[in-house]
Formats: C-alpha cells, sequence, structure tokens
C-alpha cells in the first residue's frame, strides 16, 4: 500500500445532473487526453477502457431526451493532482456513479444501481453534490443528500450548482433555495469554474484527513 | 431498494437515522473507510476479466478474494477466523498465464492489504541454488528477502528435486520451506512448472505439497482463444489483418496445434508468431515511397505463411 493515501472523490446527484460531463471536463482541465476509464455494473463487473476524453463525452455524456447514456453503474478514473507549488502530485480517483432518482425506479437495473451508489456513499470520505439545475431547484433527494453528507468534515463535501451556463433569470437555479445558497455554480463549458473545482479538491488534500 | 420498494430518497434517510444510531452507540464513525481500496481491489479483478480464457484461474482467484474478504469479517464480528495461507501451486506449460496472473494476485493481495508491497520475484533454480556448502541458504534467503512484502515466484520448481539428496537442491527447498512459516504473514510462495513434472515433484515431497492450499492449473489455449490473444495482441499494437491473413495465421496455429509441441497451445507461440508478422510486413513496404495508413496497418496473408 502506498505511504500516502490517495484522495477519493464520490460524485452524485439527481440523474441528468451532469455528473459524467463534470469528471470528464475535470480530467480534461488537469490536462490529460486520454483516460482509463473503469466501469462495474451494478452486478459487479468491471471492465475498463482506455479513450480520449473527447470520445468518451461522446459516448457516455447523457443529453436531453436520451436515456441511452444514463450512467448505469459507477465509472472512475485515477488521475494525478498537483498537490500546490512544491508539493509534487497525488493521486486522485474520482468516482461518478449512478444519478439518484425522486421516486421509485421502474427500472431493475436503474434501481440497482441506485443502491449501488448509496452503499459508496456510506463509505466515501469525500463528496461531491452536483445539483441539477431542471424543474425548479433543488429537490427533496438534494436536501436528504445534503443532511446525509453534512458531518463530513470541512472541505470534504462540496456542493455544485450544474449547468451555470444556462440562464435561469440570472442565478442558477441552485442558488435560488436558501440552503443550497453556498453552492458553487459551475458549468463543465467553462475552464474557469472547473479550475475552482479544482482549486476546492487541492485545498481539501492539503487539509488534515479526516480521522479513521 | 434493489425491489422497488424503497426511493433513494427513503434509503437515505434510512442510512443516516441508522449512522445517527451507531454514532450514538459507539462514538464511531461507521463512514470513513474510504472507497478508493475498494476500487482498487475491482480494478484487479478487472485485469484478471480481461486476460483471455484461463475461466478455471478466475474462477479460483474469486474464491480466495471472497473467502479472503468473509475471513476478515468473521474476524471483525470476533469469530474464529483461519490464518490466510496463500502458498500456491501453479502448473501448466509455459506461456499459459502464469506470471501475468501471479503480478495480478501480487497487486490483489496488496490491496487487500495482505501484503504490503504486493511485487513479483520471478526465480528459478540457478538463483537459489549455490555451488558449495552453505552457498544455497545464503543464496534462497537473498531472494526470500527480496521477495518480502511480495510474491516469491519459483519457475520450473520440480529442477530444485533434480540431483536427488546429495544436491543442494535439498537444502533450498528446506530454506523455502522454513521462510514458509516464519514469513507467511510477509510473504507468498508460487511454485510453478509443467503439470507432470510439478506432480511428481510434489509427490516425491510430500511434506511439501501439504503446505500449499491453493492449487492452479493452467491449460493449453485453443485455436480459438489463441486467435482472440491474437486479436488484442494486434489490436494493442495498431496493426490490422489484411484480406486472408487471419485465416493464415489461424490455419498454421491449428498446425502446430496438431503436431502437438509443448509450446503450441501457448501465448508466446502467437506473440512470436505476431512479430515473425510484423518484420516481415516492414520488410516487404521498406522500399516502397508512399504508403497509406492503411498499408501500414494491415499485415498481409503473406506475411503469416510459415
Amino acid at each position: 500500500m502506498s505511504a500516502q493515501r490517495p484522495l477519493e472523490c464520490l460524485i452524485v446527484g439527481a440523474p441528468g445532473a451532469g455528473k459524467t460531463l463534470l469528471a470528464l471536463s475535470l480530467i480534461e482541465a488537469l490536462g490529460y487526453r486520454d483516460v482509463r476509464i473503469y466501469h462495474e455494473d451494478p452486478k459487479g463487473k468491471v471492465t475498463s477502457r482506455s479513450w480520449p476524453i473527447a470520445e468518451a463525452k461522446q459516448a457516455l455524456v447523457a443529453r436531453e431526451g436520451n436515456h441511452g447514456t444514463t450512467t448505469r453503474g459507477l465509472q472512475w478514473a485515477t488521475v494525478e493532482l498537483p498537490a500546490g507549488f512544491g508539493r509534487g502530485k497525488r493521486s486522485l480517483t474520482l468516482v461518478d456513479s449512478a444519478g439518484l432518482g425522486a421516486g421509485i425506479e421502474n427500472d431493475a437495473a436503474l434501481r440497482a444501481a441506485e443502491a449501488q451508489t448509496l452503499r459508496l456513499l456510506r463509505r466515501a470520505t469525500m463528496v461531491i453534490h452536483l445539483i441539477s439545475p431542471a424543474e425548479g431547484g433543488p429537490g427533496t433527494l438534494d436536501e436528504v443528500l445534503r443532511g446525509y453528507c453534512g458531518d463530513l468534515p470541512q472541505g470534504r463535501y462540496l456542493q455544485l450548482a450544474s449547468k451555470a451556463d444556462l440562464s435561469h433569470g440570472g442565478r442558477t437555479i441552485g442558488q435560488s433555495a436558501a440552503a443550497f445558497r453556498d453552492a458553487l455554480p459551475v458549468s463543465a463549458l467553462r475552464r474557469k469554474d472547473l479550475g475552482r473545482v479544482l482549486q476546492r479538491l487541492r485545498r481539501s488534500l492539503s487539509e488534515r484527513p479526516p480521522a479513521v | 431498494m434493489e425491489r422497488g420498494t424503497l426511493s433513494p430518497i427513503d434509503a437515505l434517510r434510512l442510512m443516516q437515522r441508522e449512522r445517527a444510531e451507531s454514532a450514538v452507540a459507539d462514538k464511531g464513525l461507521p463512514r470513513g473507510e474510504g472507497i478508493d481500496q475498494e476500487l482498487r481491489v475491482r480494478q484487479a479483478l478487472a485485469e484478471l476479466d480481461e486476460l483471455i480464457g484461463l475461466e478455471r484461474v478466475k474462477a479460483t482467484v474469486r474464491e480466495i478474494h471472497a473467502y479472503m474478504r468473509i475471513q476478515s469479517r468473521r474476524r471483525a464480528a470476533g469469530l474464529a477466523a483461519d490464518a490466510l495461507v496463500l502458498h500456491m501451486i501453479f502448473r501448466g506449460n509455459p506461456g499459459t498465464g502464469k506470471t501475468t496472473v501471479a503480478r495480478i494476485l501480487g497487486r490483489l493481495f496488496c490491496e487487500l492489504g495482505v501484503l504490503s508491497q504486493g511485487h513479483l520475484v520471478e526465480v528459478e533454480r540457478a538463483d537459489l541454488v549455490g555451488e558449495y556448502i552453505g552457498h544455497t541458504a545464503q543464496k534462497t534467503r537473498e531472494q526470500l528477502r527480496r521477495a518480502e512484502g511480495g510474491i516469491l515466484f519459483i519457475d520450473e520448481a520440480y529442477a530444485l528435486a533434480r540431483g536427488g539428496n546429495k544436491d543442494f537442491g535439498k537444502e533450498a527447498i528446506d530454506t523455502l520451506v522454513k521462510a514458509m512459516e516464519d514469513m507467511k504473514d510477509r510473504l507468498v510462495l508460487i511454485l510453478a512448472g509443467y503439470q507432470n513434472e510439478m506432480g511428481r515433484f510434489l509427490e516425491s515431497n510430500p511434506g511439501l505439497r501439504s503446505r500449499f492450499p491453493i492449487h492452479i492449473d493452467f491449460p493449453d489455449f485453443d485455436t480459438q482463444h489463441l486467435m482472440a490473444i491474437a486479436d488484442q495482441m494486434l489490436g494493442k499494437r495498431e496493426y490490422t489483418y489484411g484480406s486472408g491473413a487471419r485465416e493464415t495465421l489461424e490455419a498454421e496455429l491449428e498446425r502446430r496445434l496438431r503436431d502437438g509441441s509443448r509450446n503450441a497451445g501457448n501465448a508466446r507461440l502467437v506473440r512470436n508468431l505476431l512479430e515473425k508478422a510484423i518484420r516481415r510486413h516492414a520488410l516487404r513496404l521498406a522500399d516502397r515511397d508512399s504508403l497509406s495508413r492503411d498499408e501500414l496497418m494491415a499485415l498481409g496473408r503473406e506475411d503469416f505463411l510459415p
């Protein structure tokens, strides 16, 4: 085992919040062109594939009205994150999870994928909660997720309001609810937003890891 | 939840309550052991799954993995748990995946926390057996020291018994047996070799046999598996088959399998045939001035002819 524990970060949120696109864009913003992505289906079968990020985005990111690319299962990739001036690099495993729906999912495979996400959430040491701007802002699911992740140490729970490039009356919908006022608005299309997220990740690297 | 009686929202609420209760009970944090280690274990298993064929081997490794997980959970629950003895015997012809699997096992055991390094030290008789009295124990101990925290993989291990009782090979075996006890938490020993020779070797050393709880057989690959290996190798090296090329390779592999030579059913033969074809392809095109991308990639039928 390596002397320094690698950092891991689980990305959670409602379906279609933009988790996969965010994960791939963060990796791209770190300067990667290709990435090896591991995928685990809810039955536990793991496969991996190396591909150009641009191609992965095409294939894996859900688009409006296209449920064929809804993430079913877990996807993760390990990348090197510069830890800050003179402090070298640390590996960061970004874990992209299947979205959590508001109600009971009809599709058994998607239900299994949701359960898989929750199993991991129980053990995660760092969580990015992506709040979708769709349908009038954060829903009950987001509230409950916030409650569950609230006891993570400072800096280990990050709320992001996704799709900040879309205009919703001047502010992102994530910010429209008081409880999520601190959510960082991001757009995976804007480099400076991604830089800000990476900055937060870096900062949490330099903080003392939670006592285990 | 998977049965469709609980929504994610209700499940999360339940999880939160459950955690609050256990936090009151033992002030502990049920969270925080992290997911990275678990993911790395899965990566090692995925690497194994991506190997072609070897279904029995994969099944055995999954059994070992499941056994290790249950043992550690039994320990956590205060139940009697067996000490993990993971020394193994690998039987099979060269090129059937023994070293590759050993290397993946090293990583897996490291991620599971059984071995501190998980590296593989590959040795054979000449690395262990010395030339004068006392030399052998010294050489063997040196290799054991290198392998500490990882796997010591002894290829053609039956050769240690060559030369009978007066041979220094006996001394190497004795040193290994002692180390298997002394270093059992820090070292996994794998003895590998041809099926028949390993069988005889273990029969003549019954004490040795009982110390290796895990025996894995590596069968020869059949033509279909060999072709799948060839496809994978070509893909990785960014070559393709030209017209009739794949069929020619297949025919050649079948011919070799029929001849029944010991090296026929193995991945190394495929590698050698492909490398020969790649060199011939290069020679064939070396003097051409203009070459398309396709021509640079496609191995021809003639490149695979014997």
